[in-house]
């Protein structure tokens, strides 16, 4: 079956300018956004406190072990209702039927949604300005809409627009334990593989100060409110040295001590994908080292018979690392953490991309001097016009396979060999060697470079006045 | 649209005493002919390259006394008209043919050869001949070209034994009549002792002329155009976008120069394009519309004395020792003999063709045409929907490394041509699959990958498709080299026929699956298969 448009909808460059307990509690705001960005931006129905996709298949206990108050305490979540209204080209968000809005919420931020929308307006925006008790002011960039004449995005008209104010500051302060988790579920997986099960990931912070963020997948979507059922895959710690020169702490963690604010995270999701990305000086100890973490969880398209790889989930999880596609081990950020059906165990696969230059990367025309070793992320700029073809305005990236072979630094496969196990559908890989941000594509296969070769759904949007990607 | 599949057609004989880039050519033009449906536009060059007028089979009459033989008939089977039937006896395969079209008797027998004296007294009639078969029933298995063991032993069910190149029982078609046409096969290849068999060589199909070769003397152009003596075909593809290709073993000059491509370079080209007339395409000017066909020398009508950095522009099909044989009268004192394969789309006439190392020979591929799943881009010009891909060297045998002519085993190159139609030629690759990071060249492939084997996900060996990409490279010559071409990287489509697999536990030159539908050619380059046995 043809791959579903991704839909993709946006928080960019979320600043966080503080956070408290740290790094507990920055680790607890990044699950915070994620909790919101995933439960109503992208899935939210008309329920304002119950999220949606959430693991639903629970036969006793929850989706969610998280400190109380973590969803709906009442000084996290302030405010909520479904009379929003906004204006095309106007920053402001007004009520219709209420008056919930106090002064004190600048500094705050508002979730905006509607059930079944694909708008990327639905996103989590910070609260600038305060006009009355209906009507406060938003920075649209965080989501919002690029108008077809320009790229700063903007809201479009809307109304009935479900709503919730939250504090993430106070979500920061909550005592967060080791283990705590909450498990998405991903509902349209049957929409990019038929017959596909909703295959569901766990969201877990783990260690002494809760800095170390986990992934674990669940193809099959078993959670039973405790553990997930006659699946146990190992949960996917963040990866260290991905890359020969960029960040990585040599622990896995997400967070490394106490650093400086303010920080930055971005998270874009869509059909059956979800990725969530980290960065700023806040991430480490004395402010410095950070390369930016992220993880990319995805159902990506199955390429076997069904009968043969029923419920294919990947997840790549990273530490400080960038998303650069250039490894010293492991293949960067091509590859992904993959549940084999067939011995039940999780590995690392590599990326398999179409090379330009037949089977291996050439060592001059295509390599760059400033990095070592040949690959597609040394493209040589000087000697490519960034993939383009001007002719056809076109711009040249790869979709990669996830194939298993043998990898640096994880056990022979033996009997596990796949050429072509799935197509990675929300990633797209090119020359590292690209400056940062450039944006490429048109109509719904629009792209940006998020750094290192690696390229992520966009719309064309740009931010004005913070960093994108920060640490990348 | 139907893949149909030459296999394993002998070259040489059992004598080795093939003549490399022309035997191949020999072999090639049949296909395209007898099964694939291309016509034959012009020739040009001494000796004159295969056209199906140059290979009818003679009927004769005879005269008892005094003994003479007059020829009444030039031809027994149309290249179009259903023919055949493909059966068998006992381990032989034979071609019953429907008597209307060929009567073998007539042909074992001449017109008044007396009753009782037995068959035609030199021999076996049609011994050695090759017969260009097209099946739509069972393209992949009775399609191709086959060579004659026998026609005088089934004379009464009017039928031939063939050589069917495999161990497996003969796929019976008795349903439908098959195309068949009747070739005689280049006098390297001829298995018949008997010259005056019953047929007789008409036009320019005398190969034995290979002295005559040679380039038209222009020392700062092309050499292969115009007054010059090397063979050259120019024919026309069955499909709507109307292509015409032109075959050439190209000159000593155009191929060799200053050691640039070495001396045994391949020889063998296969250009689409347009306009071509009396053998060859025109020249055109850089920046102008016109001359719209994908050989750079000939276009731009430079050399490689002239213009070095074009060196790797006439990828070609060859084996090494084929090459330095290629301009010289077959011979025993130069054993040679190989094994050719093909695979082609009736509908568009788009090509694959390897040969296959036998006696002093080695391994290489060619393929030209249209890409599968062709990609298309508003504008294009019909040209830049043409590719042609082969060795710009010797030595890289069939295998998924591409890059230009001066670095070892990645002398596979290709041209295709820009969406402008005013800006000519440009690289071609076969886009196939790397890891993205950590793959430094060809060795660490996948497919060579010590755990490579049967995956568990299908119990089988697993092939995937690769591409075609224009405009990826600046240069054919060397990495890094003077940029002739422009960057401008365009998906074609679907590479046709051959898929990517793995080569860690697989033979060369074997199917590659249980079920014979993959051919392993070697370095995990794998090729559709009919479920036939292959021959070691």
């Amino acid at each position: 079956m043809a791959a579903p448009p991704l839909n993709a909808k946006f928080v960019r460059s979320h600043m966080v300018p503080n956070a408290q307990n740290m790094p507990a509690g920055g680790m607890g705001t990044i699950l915070r956004l994620v909790y919101e960005f995933w439960g109503f931006c992208l899935h939210g129905s008309n329920d304002l406190r119950a999220p949606g996709w959430m693991a639903s298949s629970q036969l006793t206990g929850s989706y969610i072990s998280m400190p109380t108050g973590f969803e709906s305490g009442s000084n996290i979540l302030l405010a909520s209702g479904s009379d929003g209204t906004t204006t095309a080209g106007s920053p402001y968000f007004s009520v219709t039927g209420s008056a919930p809005f106090s002064a004190s919420y600048v500094g705050k931020w508002l979730t905006t949604w509607q059930s079944g929308s694909t708008s990327t307006d639905d996103s989590i925006y910070p609260i600038v300005g305060w006009l009355n008790s209906s009507s406060i002011v938003i920075d649209p960039q965080c989501g919002g809409t690029p108008p077809t004449t320009a790229s700063v995005p903007q809201l479009t008209t809307r109304s009935g627009i479900n709503y919730r104010v939250i504090d993430y500051y106070a979500a920061s302060g909550l005592t967060y334990a080791a283990g705590q988790y909450f498990v998405i579920q991903f509902n349209d997986s049957g929409q990019v593989n038929s017959g596909q099960a909703s295959s569901q990931a766990k969201i877990v912070s783990y260690n002494s100060t809760f800095s170390e963020l986990r992934v674990q997948l669940s193809p099959s979507g078993s959670w039973d409110g405790t553990h997930f059922v006659s699946e146990s895959y190992a949960e996917i710690a963040p990866e260290v040295s991905l890359g020969p020169s960029y960040g990585g702490w040599g622990i896995a963690d997400w967070f490394h001590g106490v650093g400086v604010f303010p920080g930055y995270v971005t998270l874009v999701g869509g059909t059956g994908f979800l990725l969530c990305q980290a960065g700023g000086t806040w991430m480490s100890a004395g402010g410095g080292q950070n390369a930016g973490s992220f993880f990319h969880i995805e159902v990506p398209s199955r390429m076997y018979p069904q009968a043969s790889d029923p419920n294919p989930i990947c997840a790549i999880n990273v530490g400080s690392g960038r998303a650069s596609i250039q490894a010293n081990v492991g293949y960067g950020a091509t590859h992904r953490f993959f549940p084999s059906p067939y011995d039940a165990t999780l590995r690392r696969w590599p990326g398999l991309i179409k090379s330009i230059t037949g089977s291996g990367w050439n060592g001059s025309t295509f390599l760059a001097a400033i990095q070592s070793g040949p690959t597609l992320g040394n493209g040589v700029v000087s000697r490519w016009s960034l993939f383009e073809n001007p002719r056809i305005n076109k711009f040249l990236m790869n979709s990669a396979v996830m194939a298993m072979a043998t990898v640096p630094g994880q056990a022979a496969a033996t009997g596990q060999f796949s050429l072509a196990r799935a197509r990675l559908r929300s990633v797209r890989f090119t020359s590292g060697t690209y400056p940062l941000f450039i944006r490429v594509g048109d109509g719904t296969d629009r792209w940006i470079h998020a750094g290192g070769g690696t390229m992520w759904p966009w719309d064309h949007a740009l931010v004005a006045d913070r960093p994108v990607f920060m640490g990348f | 649209m139907a893949t149909h599949v030459c296999r394993d057609l002998l070259i040489g004989g059992s004598n080795g005493w093939a003549s490399g880039s022309t035997d191949s050519m020999w072999a090639l033009s049949v296909f395209l002919q007898g099964v694939l449906g291309y016509v034959t536009l012009s020739a040009a060059g001494a000796p004159q390259p295969p056209g199906y007028a140059d290979f009818s089979v003679a009927y004769y009459s005879a005269s008892i006394s005094p003994f003479s033989l007059t020829q009444v008939s030039s031809s027994i089977v149309s290249i179009h008209t259903p023919s055949c039937f493909v059966t068998s006896s006992g381990t032989h395969t034979l071609l019953q043919f429907s008597t209307d079209v060929v009567n073998l008797q007539k042909a074992a027998y001449p017109v008044g050869w007396p009753s009782g004296s037995g068959p035609w007294p030199q021999g076996d009639p049609l011994l050695g001949d090759w017969i260009a078969l097209r099946s739509n029933a069972a393209p992949a298995a009775n399609s191709g070209i086959f060579a004659v063991t026998d026609s005088t032993n089934y004379l009464s069910g009017n039928a031939v034994a063939i050589d069917y190149r495999t161990t497996s029982p003969a796929v019976q078609e008795t349903g439908a009549l098959l195309t068949a046409s009747i070739w005689l096969p280049p006098p390297s290849s001829d298995i018949s002792t008997a010259p005056g068999r019953g047929q007789s060589r008409t036009g320019g199909g005398n190969w034995a002329l290979f002295n005559a070769m040679a380039g038209n003397g222009n020392s700062s152009g092309y050499q292969g155009q115009g007054s010059a003596t090397v063979p050259r075909l120019l024919l026309q593809s069955p499909g709507p976008l109307a292509w015409q290709l032109r075959l050439c073993v190209e000159s000593t000059p155009d191929a060799t120069y200053g050691g640039a491509v070495v001396s045994s370079g391949p020889r063998l080209t296969a250009f689409p394009g347009f306009s071509g007339s009396a053998g060859d395409y025109p020249t055109g000017t850089l920046g102008m519309p016109g001359a719209m066909h994908l050989h750079v020398m000939q276009r731009l009508n430079v050399s490689f004395a002239a213009a070095p950095d074009y060196v790797g522009c006439l990828p070609a099909l060859d084996a090494a020792i084929a090459a330095v044989t290629g301009s010289q009268p077959f011979n025993p004192t130069f054993k040679l003999g190989y094994r050719f394969y093909a695979w082609g789309d009736d509908v568009t006439g788009t090509c694959l063709v390897a040969v296959r190392n036998s006696v002093g020979a080695a391994d290489a591929y060619m393929a030209f045409g249209q890409a599968e799943a062709e990609v298309l881009y508003p504008g294009q010009c019909a040209a830049s929907r043409l590719f042609t891909v082969g060795q710009a060297t010797v030595g890289p045998g069939l295998t998924w490394a591409n890059g230009t002519f001066a670095t070892f085993k990645e002398g596979i190159t290709g041209l295709s041509y820009c969406t402008d139609a005013r800006f000519g030629p440009l690289a071609c690759t076969v886009s196939s699959w790397s890891f993205a990071a950590d793959q430094f060249n060809d060795s660490n492939s996948i497919r060579f990958d010590a755990t490579a084997a049967d995956t568990p996900f299908l119990g089988a060996t697993e092939v995937i498709e690769s591409e075609l990409v224009a405009g990826a490279w600046d240069n054919l010559r060397t990495p890094g080299n003077t940029i002739i071409f422009p960057m401008e990287p365009r998906q074609m489509g679907r590479f046709p026929f051959a898929r990517f697999g793995r080569a860690t536990g697989q033979s060369a030159w074997s199917t590659g699956d249980t079920l014979g539908q993959w051919f392993h050619a070697s370095n995990g380059f794998y090729l559709p298969w009919g479920g036939l046995a292959s021959l070691p």
